[in-house]
Order: structure tokens, then sequence, then C-alpha cells
């Protein structure tokens, strides 16, 4: 094999995606990536396309940062990823050759980040003060509502599901899959919840904050264990010591309980109970970067580096960092798949925001309401999935980056 | 002749002339004589009428009758009509007529969370009060199927004198304390005695609540007002009154005797000083030991704290209790499903069901057992297995608006809201048709709720009309109504406090934050847990609040709406509604007696209230109330409850008077 033009990071990619189960679990994932980013464009009650005597608009992207339309920030997010991803997958594949994969990566979720920082500070000039691009709220008038009334006059292209995530549908509640709604005479495929809420719709934008609380929990609780880990294993001693029992103190709390009281305590919230899983969740990663660096101490670039003098934070995280990143990578993958279980669990025992269509919240309907399978197997389904798929990702991962085996 | 002769001549002559005369005259003096006797005897008769009556009305007022009242029909009474008046015994005698010898008998067996301890005076739950209420019994109590109307109880006659403030009672003759379980252990052989109840017993409840040292601040609230309890006879109570109030009078006639004999000493049979005594009762060493006593219906039989309790017959009591021989509260099945699997196995006889469970058993039919839902016939749940009727309970719920904030202190605002809340289809909906609509703060089933307020039904478009004129305008074209406030720009945005454990407050808020936002206004809902939730309440810490309040078919206006509650802290008017004439006829409800005065001052207080709309009104409580309907030869049918739920108030209609189990 022409291995010698290949860079580790390559390598380690071929061999994964030779795996069957990482294919598996990798297309699976994506899967549920896109139709939760794009949920805004399969199922709504705003039109795509609207065309009446006073000209073509396109609604359904002006409403995109509509804060009465989309309550949540994590939603804003996805909208935008919804709105760049194409560019961003365009770029990628003209800029192949100038930028390395892994930079590309690194600077589309710098972008992203970057934007939706800025779209939430007051910047757009309104009619009476400055807002922010999240506060932009046409209430849209061009809903399958409006279009019923006067279909002749107007042209409108609609989402395939005509069902708004939020709305309460009258006289549909627990309505079993299949089920026609009357007002706008679309069917309910996968029924109703027990507010009368279509649960295809809250599955598509359920997949949004499932994700967005396994990467951000498990982005939080990286970067603490990482930090910890690499100070504790960098300078070893008594600082070594010190920090692993505090580790170990981390560790002997049953972290389910622990989530379960701080949620219980701090509030309903989808942005606490990430920060609550991701504080909770990183002494795993400390002892394994501490581990790593102890390993990696004795070697020689290590002792180079030492002797030329560089600052320990540049030893630290520029050149003993990147050689550990394999098993952290690993634990992310894992992680993720934790956090999106531990939400889905504290949503499930009635702790989640009864506001977020959260695919455990459904469950916790369902829970209530034991004669209602579908508001069981349907969100229930969806967590095996993309759990599953995860962990499949996960284990390629080990499995392509461990040389030995 | 000479002159002296003819002189005295002349005397007798005249003294015979007026003899004769007068005898003539004779007839007419005697009849006014007589007439006069007559009279005189006639005033003396009327006076022996007289002191016939006031002899019968001492009787009647307790001298004789404290043997035991007569059975309904046996004795009739105009006076004794049940409804307060002054100077005369308007107790209702007790009625005994639900009671049928042949059904007594069996094991009534319900869920019902057990009371952590027993004791009368320190105990605060409900399902404390309920367990005594087996157990002990009132002065007086009211009539099951006219709650308005007070029956015998302990006394047999009560009168009110003195302009309201003092209540005098007759205490019924021959009723003895309950022995309880421990007396037959030789330490305790001091409590096996026949101890007859007296007036003492019922000062010792007053002194007891009155004693400083002694925890039970919800009771000393209500006996704030009252002067004293004394014991004028051994069988006659009298109660003082500092200020003419009209819950003197609910308060006076449910007063519950204190065991003395027992609470009053320690464990070694030893009298307490009066220092130790208030601190005593705190934690009382009968209670720990799992004991109570008391003169009513049921003798306790078996307690565990939060897992069981039960109750048998008191074979010595005064009148007649309920058919069953006992009573089993089970309380180790806390969770509503495994309760409602618990009542399909026949663990137990009668039950209710949550709404999802209603949607789900009765109206989606998961349960053959239980018959459907018909629309025109409240009574189709009879016919099944398993039998279940809707019924109403004493409770409402809320949504409050904060009127001190800029967005509610105006009332067309406030009324906005109430037009674009969709009463009907959320209790449709969210509550499967359990509850009616609530317009003003008064129960619909009571006699002072006013039929003629017409309620602001669901209507976008009149919310809208309302908000314009209110000024919440949308200037901006942002799609959210504002308003200038002190040159500043306002959107109507707020967030809304509800309780987080309420699955139907989460669905009903939702639905209503829909029906806002077509209007241009933005609501959030924000949970809270139950503690938190309370300092809500008491800090008045909210934009809008859900809400509910128990009550009962008497009303008092002043604790929730007065405005001298108004500002202060931890106060029950979190709202802030304020209005002079309310607090003026709130005022004169308090120690106005006649019923139809207070009647006419109640509606007038609904129409303020519904002008104002200090709160959204939402809901009047009903549930579903099931019960075993067939015979599986395990003695668990139960009888007489349909006849209870026709007979008795709606609001009483679990009463089980009525109800006893089928026989083998």
């Amino acid at each position: 094999m022409a291995d010698t033009q290949m860079s580790p990071m390559q390598l380690v990619w071929r061999r994964f995606i030779a795996k069957r189960s990482a294919k598996i679990g990798m297309w699976s994932a994506l899967v549920i990536f896109l139709t939760g980013t794009y949920a805004p464009f399969i199922a709504s009650e705003i039109a795509l396309i609207w065309w009446d005597e006073n000209g073509l608009q396109f609604p359904a992207f002006a409403s995109l940062f509509n804060r009465l339309e989309y309550v949540h920030r994590h939603d804003l997010l996805f909208n935008l990823i919804a709105l760049l991803l194409p560019i961003m997958v365009l770029a990628g594949v003209f800029l192949r050759k100038k930028f390395k994969l892994g930079n590309m990566v690194l600077s589309c979720i710098g972008i992203l980040t970057a934007i939706w920082i800025v779209c939430q500070l007051p910047l757009i000039p309104g009619q009476d003060r400055m807002r922010a691009l999240w506060d932009n709220r046409p209430l849209a008038q061009e809903d399958i509502g409006n279009y019923t009334k006067n279909p002749d006059k107007v042209f409108a292209i609609f989402p395939i599901v005509t069902h708004g995530f939020e709305q309460t549908y009258q006289g549909a509640n627990l309505k079993a899959p299949f089920t026609m709604n009357e007002k706008t005479s679309q069917r309910f495929w996968m029924g109703t919840d027990v507010r009368g809420r279509d649960v295809l719709v809250r599955m598509l934008y359920g997949a949004r904050i499932s994700l967005t609380v396994g990467l951000v929990a498990t982005g939080i609780s990286l970067i603490i264990g990482t930090i910890f880990g690499a100070l504790s294993g960098y300078f070893g001693g008594w600082v070594d010591l010190l920090m692993q029992r505090m580790v170990e103190v981390m560790m002997s709390f049953p972290t389910f309980p622990l989530v379960m009281v701080v949620v219980a305590m701090t509030g309903r919230n989808v942005f606490i109970m990430m920060a609550v899983i991701g504080l909770t969740g990183w002494a795993g990663t400390a002892r394994l970067v501490r581990g790593e660096f102890l390993a990696q101490m004795n070697r020689d670039y290590v002792l180079a580096g030492r002797s030329m003098g560089l600052p320990g934070w540049r030893i630290m995280f520029r050149h003993v960092l990147p050689n550990v990143s394999a098993p952290l990578l690993i634990a992310a993958t894992f992680g993720i798949a934790g956090s999106v279980g531990a939400e889905s669990g504290l949503a499930f025992i009635g702790l989640g925001d009864a506001n977020a269509p959260s695919w455990g919240d459904l469950m916790n309907q369902g829970r209530q309401n034991i004669k209602y399978a579908w508001l069981i197997y349907i969100p229930g389904i969806a967590i095996f999935t993309i759990i599953t798929a995860l962990n499949l990702m996960g284990e390629s991962l080990r499995e392509a980056m461990d040389v030995k085996s | 002749m000479d002159k002296g002769k003819i002189t005295l001549l002349v005397i007798i002559a005249l003294l015979l002339a007026i003899q004769i005369l007068d005898r003539s005259r004779e007839p007419e003096q005697m009849l006014a004589f007589a007439e006069r006797i007559e009279e005189s005897q006639e005033s003396l008769r009327q006076q022996q009428v007289e002191f016939n009556i006031i002899v019968e009305a001492i009787k009647e007022k307790g001298i004789e009758l404290t043997g035991g009242g007569k059975g309904e029909g046996g004795h009739v009474d105009p006076l004794r009509d049940g409804k307060p008046k002054l100077y005369a015994n308007f107790l209702l005698p007790h009625n005994d007529g639900h009671f049928n010898p042949t059904y007594v008998g069996g094991t009534l067996k319900v869920y019902q969370s057990s009371p952590k301890g027993l004791n009368p005076i320190v105990e605060n739950s409900a399902t404390a009060s309920d367990a005594n209420g087996y157990i002990n019994d009132s002065l007086c109590s009211f009539h099951p199927r006219h709650p308005q109307l007070w029956s015998e109880g302990l006394a047999t006659s009560c009168i009110i004198s003195d302009d309201y403030l003092t209540y005098t009672f007759y205490l019924r003759d021959e009723v003895y304390w309950q022995v309880p379980e421990i007396a037959k252990k030789s330490e305790f052989e001091w409590l096996n005695k026949k101890v007859p109840l007296t007036a003492n017993d019922f000062v010792a409840t007053f002194e007891t609540v009155m004693n400083p040292d002694v925890e039970c601040p919800q009771k000393k609230a209500y006996w704030d007002d009252m002067e004293s309890v004394t014991a004028l006879a051994n069988n006659i109570v009298q109660v003082k009154w500092k200020v003419k109030v009209y819950t003197s009078l609910n308060t006076s006639m449910s007063i519950s005797p204190l065991p003395r004999h027992i609470y009053s000493f320690n464990e070694k049979g030893e009298e307490y000083s009066k220092e130790e005594y208030g601190l005593a009762m705190n934690k009382h060493w009968f209670d720990e030991m799992r004991q109570a006593v008391g003169v009513g219906a049921y003798v306790l039989d078996e307690f565990t704290p939060d897992k069981v309790i039960s109750f048998k017959r008191n074979l010595d009591y005064w009148g007649r209790g309920y058919h069953f021989d006992r009573i089993e509260w089970e309380g180790l099945v806390k969770d509503q499903d495994p309760q409602l699997v618990g009542f399909k196995n026949g663990d137990v006889h009668a039950h209710g069901l949550s709404p999802t469970q209603f949607k789900s058993e009765v109206l989606d039919r998961n349960e053959p057992r239980f018959a459907a839902r018909e629309v025109n016939n409240p009574k189709a749940g009879r016919a099944g297995e398993f039998a279940w009727e809707q019924v109403r309970s004493r409770s409402y719920s809320y949504i409050g608006w904060n009127m001190r904030s800029v967005l509610f202190n105006d009332k067309l605002v406030r009324r906005a809201m109430t037009y674009a809340f969709p009463k009907q289809r959320i209790i449709d909906e969210v509550y499967y048709g359990l509850g009616r609509p609530q317009v003003a703060n008064v129960h619909p089933d009571s006699v002072y709720y006013n039929p003629n307020i017409k309620d602001h039904v669901f209507d976008l478009k009149k919310a809208a009309a309302l908000l314009d004129e209110a000024g919440w305008k949308d200037s901006n074209g942002d799609g959210i109504r504002d308003k200038l406030i002190n040159g500043q720009k306002k959107d109507f945005e707020f967030t809304i406090k509800y309780y987080a454990s309420s699955v139907e407050w989460d669905s009903t808020l939702i639905i209503f934050k829909n029906q806002l936002r077509e209007i241009g206004v933005v609501m959030t809902p924000k949970s809270f847990e139950w503690k938190e939730l309370l300092r809500v309440y008491e800090d008045k810490d909210f934009e809008a609040v859900s809400g509910g309040w128990r009550f009962g078919l008497e009303v008092d206006f002043v604790q929730l709406w007065h405005s001298k509650y108004a500002e202060e802290p931890r106060s029950s008017n979190h709202c802030g509604f304020k209005n002079k004439r309310a607090d003026e006829i709130a005022e004169k409800l308090r120690n106005t007696f006649d019923q139809e005065e207070r009647i006419k001052i109640a509606k007038e207080f609904q129409e303020i209230i519904f002008e104002e709309q200090p709160y959204t009104f939402f809901r009047s409580g009903e549930g579903i109330f099931i019960w075993q309907n067939t015979d599986k030869g395990e003695n668990n049918k139960v009888l007489g409850v349909e006849e209870g739920l026709d007979t008795y108030h709606p609001l009483y209609s679990r009463e089980k008077l009525l109800w006893h189990l089928s026989k083998e």
C-alpha cells in the first residue's frame, strides 16, 4: 500500500472506514444529525415558498432566527448549521488540497461558534433599539392556516409534514399513529403526545437536543478532565497525589443520582442539564489523560523540550497532548453516548425541561400513560439507535487507532 | 221631739237609704269583682303557662334531654331546624336514619396514606384529622344532606347568646372515653377504667391549644379570637369570644374533647406540672406509643406510621356509626398505577382515578370492566364490573396576575388574558372533562355562588381588542405587543411560574402559551418545586403564577382579598388585590350571621372580583371515584354508594354513611 503518502490520521481513517460496524454507526449518526439539523424544512407549519400578490417569499428561512418560533438557543445553532453546512461542505471539497481535514473541521466549529455568538449580540438596528439577529421576530403569517383560507390566490410549498413542533392541536391528544389531523387533513404518522403535539415532529427536533447535550456536556467534561489530568500527570509528586485524591472524591459520587439532585435543585433547563452532566463526568477523562501523560513524560521529545527551556504549558498542550489524543477521542465518542443517555434518563424521570422536545420527555409521557405504547417505542428506538451508533463508532475507532491489534 | 233625736233618725235614714241604694248596685259590683278575679286568674294561668314553657325550655335545654337526642321525626320543634339563631336550641336531632342493623359487618379497605402521628392538637395533616374524625367526635356536626345545617353531636343542644359572643353547649349523658389498647399491660393499669366525658375535656382542648409551648400554629390562628372555654357544670360547656366574627360559629361547634385523663399524665400516671405539660404535649409518650383514644364511632386498632392504620367499631359508641366493623387504610402502595392494579385485584373497595388514568381506562376502553362514558348519562359508569362516577371536589385552580406589575395593573389586560385562556378546551383535553369552568371565587355548589355572572368565554379577537384598548399594540412590527411605560418601550413578555410535578399544568400552560402567541404576547412557563413555589407566593415574586385553593362551603373573603394583606409578606393576597368596596363588604360579611344577608354580600363580592379579574379563574375540581361493583364471593362489593351519591350533597358524596358490604 502507498502508506508512505498518508498521515497517521489518514491511516486511522482508512482503517476506521473499512469496518462495517463503523460504517453503520457513522451513517446512523449522520442521518440523525441531518434530520435534526434540517427539521425546520422537513416539518413546520410555515411555508417554504410563498407567492401571493405581495411577491415571492421564503418564510421558513426568514423565521429561522425568530425567537418566538424557536425558544431554545441550541435551535439557533442548528438553524445556523443548516444554513452554513452546504457552504462549508462545498468549501471543503474545493479547498481539500490546501488545508488538512483536521484543521478544516476545527475551523468550521470555530466559525459556527463565532457566528452563533454574534447572532446573540444586539448589533442590528431595530425600529426602537438595537436587536440581535436572534431577536429578529417577524411573526410568520404564511402558515398552513392562511393557505387553507384562500388557496387560489396563493402559490405555496410546504414542508412534507405540516405540523409545528410546539403546536398543540385541538382534540388531538394521545392519538394513535396514522390518525388524521382534522385541521390540516394531514396524518400524525407517529401519533401525538399528551398535549396534542405531533410525535414525529418532536422526534426530529428531539435529535437536536440529544446531540447538543451529548456534544456540549462531553466537551465540558473533556476540557476539564484534560486540563486536570495534564496538570496532574505533568507535575507528578504531591500535586499528582492531591489532584488524584480530588478525582477519587469526584468518582466516589454515583454520577446519575448526583446529577438528579443538582438538576432538581437548579431547575429544569437544557443548558443547566448539559453543564451538570459535563461538570460531573470529567473524573474518568482526568484519570485517562494523567495515565497517558505519565507514560509520555519520560519520552525523549519531552526531555528535549524541557532542555530547550520550553514553558510547561507548551510542552503539555502543544507536544504531549496531541500524542494522547487518540484515547481521548475514543473516550469522547463513548462520552457522547453516555451524555445522550443521561439526558434522556433525566427527562424520563421527569427532570427534563418540559418545554423542550426531548426524547426522554416523550418517554416520560409514555411512562405515565403506559397504555399508549408509541410514546415509549418511538423515542426508545431513537435513543437506542443513536447510542448504539456512537458506541459502534467508538469501538471501531479504538480498533483503528490501536496499532498493535 | 228634740233636735238630737231628729238628727239621729235622719242619719239612720240616710244610712239605710245608702244601704238600700248600695244593695241595688250589688250585681254590677259582683260582676266587676268576679271579672277582676277572673282576670287575675287568667294572668295566673298565663303565668303558669309561661312557667311551663320555661320549664319545658329548660328541660329542652339539657336538664332532662341530656340522655340523648330523638330520631328524625320523633320530635318536631320548629326552632330546631339546624340554622344558627340566638337564644334557642337550633340543632337538628341526631340523625341515624341511614343505619340499618342488617348491613352491619365486614372490613372496608381503601388506599390512604397513613399519618405520621395522631395527636389531635399537634398533628396538622389532613389524614391525621380524618383519622381523628373516626376516633373522636365534635360538639356538633354537619348534616350530610344539607351541609349548611348543624345537627347534634356530643352536644344535644347549643344556645347562642350575647350577640353571637357566647355559645353554651349541653353535653350528652353517658358518653365514655375509649380505653386504650395499652391499658391491658400491667404498667398502664391506671388507664384501665371507664372515664365519662365531661365539660372539662373541652376546656382541656382550649387550654392546650392556647398553651404557648404547644406547637400548633394553624389551630392557634383559628382560635385567636376565642376568649375562654369554661365548664359551667359537668355537662355544660361555654365558649366565649372576644369579637363577633362569623368563623366563631364553625370553630365553636366543631371543638373536639381532649382525653385529659391521659394527656395530662406521664407514663407512670403522675400528673404533669403546668410548666411541663405544654412541652410534653409536643412529643407525648402516648403518641409515641402510637395510641389514640376518643369518644367516636371507631377505636384505633393498628397503627404503623406510613404503612397501615385500621379502626374497629366502638361497641360503646353513643350513636350509630358506619356499617363496617373495621376500616383499613393501606398506606404502603403510594404510586397511582400500582394502586389501580391493587384495586383491580380487589385489594381495596374504593379508589380514585387520575385524569390520565381516566382517559386510558375509561375513555379509551383499555379496561372493559369499566363501563363506557355516555354523554348524556352521568350515571353510566355505575353499570360496569368496576363502577365509576364523576364526583366534585372542594377546590378550584387559577392563574394569578400580579397586580403590582406594569403588565397586569390594568384590569383590561387581565380581562384580555381571561379571554385568551381556552378554559373549556383545556378542561376537555387536559383534564378529559374532569372539572367545570370556574368563574369567580366561590364554588358553584355553594349557596353563596352567584349564577348571574357570565364568564368571559375564550375569544382571541376580544382579547386582542382589549389589549389594543389598554394601549398594548405592536408598534414596531416585530409581532409582539408593546407599550411606552415611563418613556421606555416595554414588550408584552412575561414568565408564569407553576408547580413542577403537575403534568396537567405543563399541558395547560403550553396550550395557553400558543394562544397568547397568536395575539402577540410572549409567555414563558417556568416550573418550580413545591417549597420554592411557596416562597414565590410568600414573597409575591412573580408576574403570573398558577395556583389552587381548597375551601369549605362557608365563605370568608378577608384572608384572600382584603387590601390590608396586599402588601403584607406571607399573606394569602399574593396578587395584591385592593378594592375599597370589597374590603368594606368582606368585613361586613365577617360579622353578619343572617344567611340571606350573607348571600347577598357574597354575590356582590363575586361581581367585584369578576370585574377586576385578579385571577383568571380556571377550573373547579372534579375527580373520578371508583368502587367495586361485583361480588366475587369475597365480600367485596360495596353497596349503598349510589344511594349516597344521589342523596347527599355533591361535595359530601364520598360520605360512607350508607355504604355496606355485600354478604355472601
